[in-house]
């Protein structure tokens, strides 16, 4: 009976409430737009796990506005420490693995960041589609709405976005493949919002950051011997070179290509015979591999992308005769 | 041995004993009976695979520690100015030097090798069945394996020796790395 009466309770809840969404007019767009403004001018301590594949990788993200400055730190919290630095146009990376450097008009690293200073659903690139899931939510002890950045086609992830209903930042982002399955989640444990900036901030905004290293184009050639005769719509080449990958040593044609949000790296190595992949070897997770070997060439295909979009445009890799 | 019968209990979810558990996080010879206990116990039920790998972690590691730095042919070394603040001489370069040993060696365990898909119809299948799996974290722990199939002679498999396995996840780590490292520069 008591299970019943619940049932039916269910049921008027579901029913009634997209009715009660729609009169407030609740738009994604501009539930997005606030939470990228919040994201770069509110000053909070936000604390959250990246899930991919079982792993669990904790990090803690500062952010404050100093002189008008939007500064944010993030810092990984176990194993070797690496720590990002932001101020303004600049990022700095430390990295336990080299000396530290700076970058001019980039990004901290990581899918969250890029999310925050993506225009997903602009006019000229309309890969994506926002929608608002509606309903309410509760993460990390706070009440949150959804929305839903749905791709326009199934050859790139889609996300879900909690987002506080009271300051508007991201709680939780999960990427999603075409099959529902979660690949890489973003999972926040606590956040908390001063309403000055945290003395950890100021300290940030007068440390030294390391050298502006220029980013120097390594062999920069005019048009690649390669090119790809397909990609998902949206995607336009960023990067067009000739350079070594550390690790293997091997010098190897370079083609990169974005749709805004995801990267995609397409590398030619025209001596397989001095070491390559094995044939058809995939990864994938939030980051998918594919390998190809044709005609005496090695095509590998790295990118945030489903492992079917890495194959397809691993197979439509061909030399580029002019 | 006491500690081995403790151990034995612990694995059968009997006997949680605090102290048997640090001492299995700093012993070595205890952590290696562990997982032999588990491998018998995974044999006992059937849940191993054909051929049974019985310490890959161990033979990456050893791997990576043993391979040799690249040396950067001197005259190329020269040419670069000493003051040279570009993101490649101060954060590729380095790497070439190394041949990547560092970061490959930190993101050893993070990629995962599906193999391949060749037809169709597996597509299909594991679409299926990870459409069951929503969340990341369900089926925690998989261990870097390999499968491979070539296109053309699907009916044979051959199996990777360790030591190709130890190559080949290096490549990918390399690729990855690259992939990551060209996103930083872009404009």
């Amino acid at each position: 009976m008591l299970k019943q009466s619940f049932a039916f309770l269910l049921l008027c809840c579901t029913l009634v409430s997209p009715a009660t969404w729609s009169s407030e007019e609740v738009s994604a767009e501009v539930l997005l737009g606030k939470m990228k403004t919040a994201f770069n001018s509110l000053n909070y301590d936000l604390s959250y796990v990246e899930l991919e594949k079982g792993r669990i990788t904790p990090m803690r993200y500062s952010h404050g506005v100093v002189d008008g400055v939007s500064t944010g730190h993030l810092l990984s919290l176990n194993g070797n420490p690496r720590e990002y630095l932001r101020r303004g146009d600049v990022t700095s990376f430390f990295e336990s693995e080299q000396q530290s450097y700076s970058l001019k008009s980039v990004n901290i690293p990581g899918l969250l960041f890029k999310l925050m200073a993506t225009e997903l659903t602009g006019v000229e690139k309309d890969s994506y589609e926002a929608v608002f899931v509606g309903g309410r939510s509760r993460i990390t002890g706070r009440v949150s709405q959804v929305v839903r950045v749905v791709p326009k086609d199934k050859y790139r992830f889609g996300y879900l976005l909690w987002i506080d209903m009271k300051t508007s930042l991201p709680l939780r982002v999960d990427m999603i493949q075409n099959s529902g399955e979660v690949v890489y989640q973003i999972m926040a444990v606590s956040l908390y919002q001063f309403p000055s900036i945290t003395p950890w901030i100021e300290q940030m905004s007068k440390s030294k950051m390391p050298t502006i290293l220029t980013m120097r184009p390594n062999d920069k050639v005019k048009e690649s011997e390669w090119k790809t005769t397909w990609l998902p719509s949206g995607f336009t080449m960023v990067s067009n070179n000739k350079h070594q990958v550390a690790g293997i040593g091997q010098e190897v044609s370079y083609l990169q290509y974005s749709d805004g949000l995801v990267d995609v790296s397409v590398y030619i190595n025209s001596d397989p015979q001095s070491g390559s992949l094995t044939q058809g070897l995939g990864v994938s997770g939030q980051i998918s591999l594919q390998s190809k070997i044709t005609d005496d060439v090695e095509i590998v295909v790295v990118g945030e992308i489903p492992v079917m979009t890495a194959k397809k445009i691993a197979n439509s890799v061909i030399r580029n005769i002019r | 041995m006491n500690t081995k019968e403790n151990l034995s209990s612990l694995i059968d979810n009997e006997n949680i004993d605090a102290a048997l558990l640090d001492q299995l996080s700093t012993d070595e010879s205890l952590s290696s009976s562990w997982q032999h206990y588990h491998l018998i116990g995974d044999v006992m039920r059937g849940e191993t695979t054909d051929k049974i790998n019985l310490d890959l972690t161990q033979a990456i590691s050893a791997a990576i520690t043993d391979e040799p730095a690249l040396v950067m042919p001197q005259a190329y070394i020269n040419k670069e100015s000493a003051n040279d603040n570009s993101f490649f001489q101060r954060v590729i370069q380095p790497w070439l030097k190394t041949g990547g040993q560092f970061a490959i060696a930190a993101s050893v365990t993070f990629m995962i090798i599906t193999g391949v898909q060749n037809s169709e119809t597996a597509e299909q299948l594991n679409s299926v069945d990870s459409a069951l799996s929503v969340m990341p974290l369900a089926g925690v722990a998989s261990p870097v394996s390999l499968s491979l199939e070539s296109p053309g002679q699907t009916q044979v498999k051959r199996e990777l020796t360790d030591e190709e396995k130890v190559t080949q996840i290096r490549r990918i780590n390399a690729f990855v790395l690259d992939h990551q490292l060209q996103k930083r520069i872009q404009e």
